[in-house]
């Protein structure tokens, strides 16, 4: 993806084959002290039956993304600009009313800290069925009772829990188990785009394994595509085709999963994958120095400037790197990468 | 005791602790068996850091706050250079509390939201007598965060929301480092830190150990960092020891099938090497068997023996113990603290220096 | 070794619990994003002003009987004209807004200071104190206040006067700030802050007043404000029945002369409406800064950020 298109052109529809476009998505908190720019201008392109994950550390916008694409932004917080298109409608266009039924029907969340967004004192099957019956089309009357438990029964099946747990109540069912009932109302219409937000934050390491092996079998079967959001690079790179970098409501680095491990172009994606731990053999501590930007107050230019051991005075400090296509099919956001200094 | 030929008692010992919670005479509910049968010390003089590694539901948390004095066991006893803690009153109880220090994991529910980040240091400085004058505890704390790489004037005057979550955390192990406590028990200290900021904070840790001769008990699920910060593991499954020793051996070489689990479940960054394939069996929802080895009803190897017993310590190599009856062959090991077969640092890492030097 | 920070004029490191001034600022500040408490203050703010001005620019002597002509209308040298018994109503309201609402005051802080002191031996130490107090305070909860009011006024040999009042009310003040307060307490004594103090060598009493009862702030203040009406209310219940002190011109005891004298029947409208008003005012502007208190706790339910 290349820069978003002047501001007052037409808007495009999405790319053939594409299952979302984001176009320049900006979302604005407004605080006492300030606005708060949490996304800034990002675009990328989720392909059908892609695995895409957003990874990014606190602060740099990924769940507002989240919350954004589903149109679930509260207050303070609003979408100031940019379209989120899928086919050819752009859901930042629609009303609160066509934004729900396209909720759950095109794109699905399966929030962080799922566990804890079930309804306490509503039975599991309620709970999916609540979904499934409130995007009936007015006037059609809904499917028989029997009919209802048996998609229930199926779309447990298909997240791997037993019918029984169709009867019981929030409490009685684990971390994982729960995790799974929120990846299972998600899924109830068969979306094409499944937004993961940190879906397995609170959860053991075997637990988490089983969770992100489900959600890799729900997507293939859906043939959905799926954004995955989170900060645990494991995890991404046990799951991701592509991964895009934020920092600081920017996205900085968007490329192949193996590229970004192996040849990261961008310095913060650099310093990011030198920090982690490996099992490899013991070594030293390596952090990134400084500290996450104040997003009240951003330094002007390149967001990451005052910690980047890449920085170029004069222009880091003064002008914005746009989204630049460094080799085929990976962008990066930085100066190093513009024709000059190719 | 201890097989490592020392003759002063260890500085912190529990001794086949058992923990029960809940369970009631009237429902006839059992109780939960957070911790069964433990035995383990930390020895004095010799600094190291050990990881204490499991899942929820390991007992690992429980066996951190027995270790700080906080919980007593139901059985069993916590002994502090051969003292019983829960017996300590007064003036020795203080010098226990002084000695043995934690570092929790959120770093924002450890802090009193009334006060500014100054308290959590003054506080203990100030009921532990840290400090011969003002101005020299004023220098103490400048140092301690110093150390721990954030700046004095940036940090000292905030309240915690102006800070962000890893410098918080970095301010309690510059509390730790203040008090020069011998041990310091970090319980999860990076697992709400954000990746880039966990490596200050750990190699942090990590000098306290090298440069000030204070001992780490590192409490984790994530056995990465664990490797990477400790001599020593000790791996807990539902209250057990599953498995103990070196680290490198462990992990590099896991005997128990529950250790082999959770090593394999490990998501490494490295996109060439992605997780098998292969489903993994149950959880730990369902309490676990009544009778024999606990790992039982997962365990991809299980016989007839794990079920109708117990399995005890094995002890197959001079480094490492691990309770399954795979290792049948080897000898039983002769002693049940697990720290008995730990590898202790070389020599060359310093005699534990006190506030007082 | 680094040297300490420069010292800012006037003192060296802020302290570390910030002192009064500098909390003062940021407290207007929410003040203003939050309207329920701004309002309530205000209303409150009114009413002060309307007593000390009223004080200091009214001939309030004339609120004893036989001070005037009877039963005249509103006019300017009689604002709020006069009662049956020569009262000037206007100065009958200076003297008596403030003689309501002291009632309140004492009833509301002695029984928030005896609330508050169970609430934390009880949630602090719990075993047997605890299941005591528990079990005191909800048998209390239980009577009727105002049926123990009614005795104590009806028993007492001299007469209530305001103070005397405010004792007695005090009496059945105390049990909803203990409840209140200690299901926090029991809250908060499992936070991690908590803990750590003790770890650090922070004792009981110590834990008790430096790590918890700072952060009950609002929950106390809400409570004390709940107090003051409950306490207000059934003042105005008892002297409304003629047990208060009759001698003294506090809104309740100007109600019950309304009564007694038919002042609605009669169509002395301006004898009625003017303790009307102002109690109305009292309990509305409580009952705001109840409100407000209660988002300022709560910061879930602030609208506005």
């Amino acid at each position: 993806m290349t820069t978003a298109p002047p501001a007052g052109a037409a808007p495009r529809s999405t790319d053939a084959g594409a299952a979302l476009t984001i176009e320049d998505l900006k979302v604005y908190y407004d605080t006492p002290e300030g606005v708060v720019k949490a996304v800034d201008g990002v675009s990328f392109t989720l392909k059908q039956g892609e695995r895409l994950a957003l990874v990014g550390e606190s602060g740099s916008g990924k769940s507002t993304l989240a919350m954004a694409l589903m149109r679930l932004t509260k207050p303070p917080g609003r979408i100031a600009g940019g379209h989120i298109y899928t086919g050819d409608v752009d859901l930042v266009a629609l009303d609160q009313r066509e934004m729900r039924m396209r909720r759950l029907d095109d794109i699905a969340l399966v929030p962080q800290g799922a566990m804890n967004s079930l309804n306490p004192v509503m039975r599991v099957d309620d709970q999916i069925m609540d979904g499934i019956v409130d995007h009936i089309p007015d006037g059609q009357k809904p499917p028989p009772k029997a009919e209802m438990r048996e998609r229930v029964r199926s779309l447990l099946g298909r997240v791997g829990l037993a019918p029984h747990v169709a009867r019981m109540f929030p409490h009685e069912l684990s971390g994982g188990m729960k995790q799974r009932v929120a990846m299972a109302i998600s899924i109830s219409l068969d979306p094409k785009v499944i937004v993961a937000d940190e879906p397995t934050s609170a959860l053991d390491v075997v637990v988490q394994r089983q969770i992100m092996q489900t959600l890799g079998r729900l997507q293939e079967g859906l043939d959905a595509a799926v954004i995955l959001i989170g900060h645990d690079m494991g995890l991404i790179a046990q799951f991701a085709d592509r991964i895009g970098v934020m920092y600081a409501g920017k996205l900085v680095e968007l490329g192949p999963v193996q590229h970004i491990f192996q040849d990261p172009l961008h310095p913060y994606t650099r310093l990011l994958i030198d920090s982690l731990p490996t099992l490899e053999r013991k070594k030293d501590f390596v952090g990134i120095p400084g500290l996450p930007p104040a997003l009240l107050n951003l330094p002007d230019g390149c967001v990451f400037h005052p910690r980047c051991p890449r920085f170029m005075s004069g222009k880091c400090d003064i002008e914005s790197p746009g989204l630049l296509d460094a080799r085929p099919g990976r962008t990066v956001s930085c100066h190093l990468y513009t024709e000059a200094h190719r | 005791m201890t097989s490592n030929g020392h003759t002063a008692p260890p500085l912190l010992e529990v001794r086949r602790a058992t923990k029960l919670f809940g369970g009631s005479v009237f429902t006839g509910k059992p109780p939960t068996v957070a911790l069964d049968d433990i035995t383990f010390s930390i020895p004095d003089g010799r600094p190291s850091i050990t990881a204490i590694a499991g899942e929820s539901g390991s007992g690992k948390t429980t066996l951190a706050r027995m270790l700080l004095g906080i919980i007593s066991p139901t059985a069993g006893s916590v002994l502090y250079r051969g003292r019983d803690v829960s017996k300590m009153r007064g003036s020795e109880r203080t010098h226990f509390r002084r000695e043995v220090q934690p570092i929790f994991q959120d770093p924002f529910e450890s802090y009193n939201p009334f006060y500014r980040v100054d308290h959590v240091l003054t506080t203990p400085a100030r009921n532990f007598k840290l400090g011969k004058s003002k101005s020299d505890l004023q220098t103490r704390v400048d140092e301690a965060l110093e150390i721990v790489g954030l700046n004095p004037a940036e940090t000292l005057g905030r309240f915690p929301h102006q800070l962000s979550g890893g410098q918080r955390q970095r301010v309690m192990v510059a509390r730790a480092l203040l008090l020069r406590p011998r041990i310091i028990l970090a319980d999860e200290p990076v697992s709400m830190v954000d990746a880039s900021l966990r490596a200050t904070i750990l190699d942090s840790i990590r000098k306290l150990n090298r440069e000030l001769g204070i001992s780490v008990i590192y409490i984790t699920h994530d056995l990465t960092t664990a490797y990477q910060i400790s001599d020593n593991i000790v791996v807990l499954y539902r209250g057990s020891v599953a498995e103990a020793g070196s680290v490198e051996r462990v992990i590099k070489d896991p005997s128990h099938p529950y250790t082999q689990l959770l090593v394999q479940s490990i998501p490494q960054a490295d996109p060439s090497k992605r997780w098998g394939e292969a489903p993994v069996r149950g959880d730990m929802d369902r309490a676990g068997p009544a009778t024999g080895c606990k790992f039982a009803d997962r365990c991809p190897y299980v016989m007839d023996v794990c079920r109708q017993q117990s399995p005890p310590l094995f002890q197959p190599q001079p480094n490492r113990v691990a309770s399954c009856f795979l290792l049948r062959e080897s000898k039983v090991a002769p002693s049940p603290d697990v720290a008995s077969v730990f590898d202790l640092p070389a020599t060359a890492t310093p005699v534990f220096k006190g506030a007082r030097s | 070794m680094a040297q300490t920070t420069t010292t800012v004029a006037g003192g060296g490191r802020p302290k570390m619990a910030a002192p009064l001034g500098s909390r003062i600022h940021p407290f207007l500040l929410y003040v203003r994003r939050n309207p329920s408490l701004a309002w309530g203050i205000a209303l409150l703010v009114c009413l002060t002003l309307f007593v000390v001005i009223g004080e200091l620019a009214y001939p309030t002597e004339r609120f004893r009987p036989l001070s005037t002509e009877v039963r005249l209308k509103p006019s300017w040298e009689y604002p709020f004209g006069t009662d049956t018994a020569g009262r000037d109503i206007f100065a009958v309201m200076i003297k008596g807004i403030p003689l309501t609402l002291r009632v309140g005051v004492i009833a509301g802080v002695l029984g928030l200071a005896i609330g508050t002191a169970l609430a934390f031996i009880g949630g602090y130490y719990r075993g047997w104190p605890d299941a005591v107090i528990r079990t005191v305070v909800d048998v209390g909860l239980t009577i009727p206040g105002l049926l123990i009011l009614i005795l104590v006024a009806v028993n007492t040999q001299k007469g209530l006067n305001v103070d005397t009042m405010g004792l007695a009310l005090a009496v059945v003040a105390w049990a909803q700030p203990a409840r209140v307060i200690r299901s926090q307490v029991l809250v908060m004594r499992e936070q991690l802050y908590v803990e750590i103090a003790k770890l650090s060598g922070v004792s009981g009493m110590g834990i008790v007043f430096r790590e918890m009862m700072p952060n009950l702030m609002p929950y106390l203040a809400a409570s004390f404000v709940g107090s003051v009406g409950a306490a207000i209310l059934a003042s105005l219940g008892l002297e409304a029945l003629g047990l208060g002190p009759l001698d003294v011109p506090t809104l309740g005891v100007t109600i019950y002369f309304n009564i007694r004298f038919s002042s609605v029947l009669v169509g002395m409208w301006w004898w009625l409406v003017p303790p009307i008003a102002a109690m109305a005012i009292i309990f509305v502007s409580l009952f705001l800064i109840a409100t407000g208190l209660d988002e300022w706790a709560n910061p879930r339910l602030r609208k506005r950020v």
